[in-house]
């Protein structure tokens, strides 16, 4: 064991005092503790993710470089979107069903706007798209339960998340917002028949996933 | 020892059935037995810990415990293993609710791992398949790090020397001296332990204000490293130490608080800042009411002191002694702690979805929290092993994480004399750590001091 002559204090198992610095002898690091590195791990996320990155900022160059058109703004929006519509789920720690939620909201977000850019907002994107992207999203969650990537016991909430926005889009149809009810109405059909199922198969464990996501 | 091919298939004991948690009011409290519901709300102190972390940082402890013997890493993981059933609010990982987070059990019990890097890394929170703690090994070290809003200091320190118990037990040391010392790793869970004592001893209308005036912020200077924390232990003997207390009629907290504001008070700019210079003492409140929680039932108390020009240790000793006593009261305590459950009762509270909640949480602990004090200290305490434990073990650990609001932390634990006195920061500078362990040495107090780099 040495003694540091500046402060006083033995040292047992560092060669320089971890108070002042100075060298006391020994090995150079400590005996109590690792030599510490930062792990760099070459997945597949973050190969992927390098690569949707070299994508927009190529596509950015590229149309600034031929003079601005501004095609690379809808490149770059569609690699954003393939990301986190298709790779985040996959690689993703989170429960399945949130996943399905971000797509649903995405999704929907993209043909509002779509719709109001090029159609002049001819409500399309509410008659047909979000329907029939609910109509998906809750098919997905049930494949997704059944190849036991989501847990049954923890579906139903995005279900009746999703049937929930489907109610509203079959509100918005009633009261003449938009003209065409017929896809909302029946994805309203298909999300309360699967809900009804759950509650059959699932007895308690449905209400209990209720309570723990709403407790107050 | 056992030899490794006997422990190979891992013991997993069958699910305990499900029951509802109740906790009827009766003098002595009942106690149930095989209660393990399928998720749990954050108890309230707890709350507040996923609402304020981010990417770079949540509030994470270590307790560690050194063996005399290298650790054998497949009789941890086996030890680990069987605890599973033994703590159920400890094997749990958190998700988001739509009004309050709340923990739900996590699939995995695969966290344990050779230490790599700096202690006390924030925790990977959402990730479904493991819980919110790892447990370390390095050489003859097992160390538990766990995210606060799991227990505190007391319920990981329990879970930790019941797995190093455990782990002993499987290589073949007979602990069975543990009883009351150690839980009993093969014991059912009771709902006791599981509780939320804030909640138990809340009392209505007794609320306290919690405003106090901003406290000086030590600003220290960052190492730009990932995960970098400076660890700095002083070990020394409480016999020595409690010779200057009794000379001075203080506690050795008091003493050691005193102490870290004098250093803060040195290390500070020349143009001093006119806010006190505050430390936030943790303070476990089943001293004062009784309970057999394992999760967070502590509370903080700020104690500090304006400087001025020339502040010495007998100018803060009273001043600290003064405030940590009175802080301490328990009627104090819990009026204080009411405050809090009396926020987390409030309808508009409760009734907001949780992105609103977690905004005001930042807020809140903001202006009420972190800018309050200018570092923390927590003295743990003497801890006991049975003595059959206590032979195959050389010594503990605590180190605070630290957050990068405060820069520093201090925490202190001991062992029989020894005490262990552990310094957390987010920089390579040791000013403040080099003042404390001299003027401790000066004082007559023998310092053996060691460092992660």
């Amino acid at each position: 064991m040495s003694k540091c002559q500046n402060c006083g204090v033995k040292v047992a198992n560092n060669s320089n005092c971890p108070l002042c610095g100075k060298y006391l002898g020994g090995d150079i690091r400590s005996t109590l503790y690792p030599s510490y590195f930062e792990k760099h791990t070459l997945s597949a996320k973050r190969i992927l993710r390098f690569i949707f990155w070299l994508i927009v900022i190529l596509s950015v160059f590229l149309d600034l470089f031929i003079g601005f058109e501004g095609w690379s703004i809808t490149v770059s929006i569609a690699a954003i979107l393939i990301w986190i519509i298709i790779f985040k789920p996959i690689f993703g720690k989170r429960a399945f069903g949130v996943y399905a939620m971000y797509d649903v909201v995405s999704l929907s977000a993209l043909s509002l706007w779509i719709d109001y850019k090029y159609s002049g907002m001819v409500l399309w994107s509410v008659d047909y798209v979000i329907s029939a992207i609910i109509g998906v999203a809750i098919t997905v969650i049930l494949i997704s339960a059944t190849i036991r990537k989501n847990k049954w016991s923890e579906v139903n909430v995005y279900l009746i998340s999703l049937a929930f926005m489907n109610l509203i889009i079959l509100i918005l149809g009633w009261t003449n917002v938009h003209t065409y009810n017929g896809l909302a109405l029946i994805i309203a059909v298909y999300s309360v028949i699967t809900i009804i199922a759950m509650r059959y198969f699932l007895k308690k464990a449905f209400y209990a996933e209720l309570k723990r996501v709403f407790h107050l | 020892m056992k030899n490794e091919k006997e422990v190979k298939e891992p013991k997993v004991r069958p699910a305990k059935p499900e029951k509802a948690l109740k906790i009827k009011k009766e003098k002595e409290p009942s106690v149930k037995r095989n209660v393990a519901p399928v998720w749990y709300s954050l108890d309230n102190a707890a709350k507040i810990y996923p609402a304020t972390r981010n990417n770079d940082w949540n509030a994470t402890f270590r307790v560690a415990i050194t063996l005399n013997e290298d650790v054998n890493p497949i009789l941890l993981r086996q030890a680990l293993e069987d605890l599973r059933p033994r703590f159920p609010t400890f094997f749990v990982q958190l998700r988001s609710g739509f009004y309050w987070y709340y923990f739900e059990p996590a699939i995995s019990s695969d966290v344990v791992e050779e230490e790599f890097t700096y202690p006390c890394r924030p925790m990977t929170i959402g990730d479904r398949d493991k819980p919110l703690f790892r447990v370390i090994y390095y050489k003859k070290r097992i160390s538990l790090e766990i995210f606060h809003a799991i227990c505190d200091g007391f319920g990981a320190l329990t879970f930790l020397k019941t797995l190093v118990g455990h782990y002993l037990e499987l290589s073949g040391v007979d602990i069975s001296d543990a009883n009351g010392i150690i839980l009993n790793s093969k014991d059912d869970p009771n709902s006791l332990e599981m509780e939320d004592s804030f909640l138990k001893y809340y009392k209505k209308n007794i609320e306290s204000s919690r405003k106090e005036p901003k406290a000086y912020n030590l600003n220290v200077t960052k190492e730009q490293k990932k995960d970098y924390l400076r660890v700095i232990s002083g070990s020394f003997s409480i016999e020595q130490i409690k010779k200057i207390t009794h000379e001075r009629d203080v506690t050795i907290t008091q003493l050691l608080t005193s102490l870290y504001i004098l250093a803060i008070f040195n290390d500070m700019p020349v143009e001093r800042s006119q806010k006190p210079i505050r430390i936030s003492v943790p303070v476990n409140l089943r001293k004062f009411f009784k309970t057999s929680t394992l999760r967070n039932f502590s509370l903080y108390v700020n104690v500090g002191v304006v400087p001025n020009d020339n502040l010495t240790l007998d100018e803060i000793l009273p001043q600290v002694k003064t405030q940590l006593t009175a802080g301490l009261k328990k009627e104090v305590l819990q009026s204080r702690f009411s405050t809090n459950v009396a926020s987390e009762k409030n309808i508009a509270l409760r009734l907001a979805p949780l992105f609103i909640k977690n905004y005001a949480l930042k807020i809140a602990n903001s202006l009420v929290g972190t800018s309050l004090f200018t570092s923390a200290f927590s003295n743990f305490g003497s801890v006991e092993f049975p003595p059959s434990m206590r032979e195959h073990i050389h010594d503990v650990n605590f180190i605070l994480g630290v957050s990068p609001t405060s820069g520093m932390n201090m925490a202190a634990i001991s062992l029989d004399d020894q005490m262990k006195v552990t310094f957390s920061s987010l920089s390579g500078v040791s000013n403040i750590q080099a003042f404390f362990f001299r003027y401790l040495q000066d004082l007559g107090v023998d310092v053996e001091v060691e460092s992660n780099v």
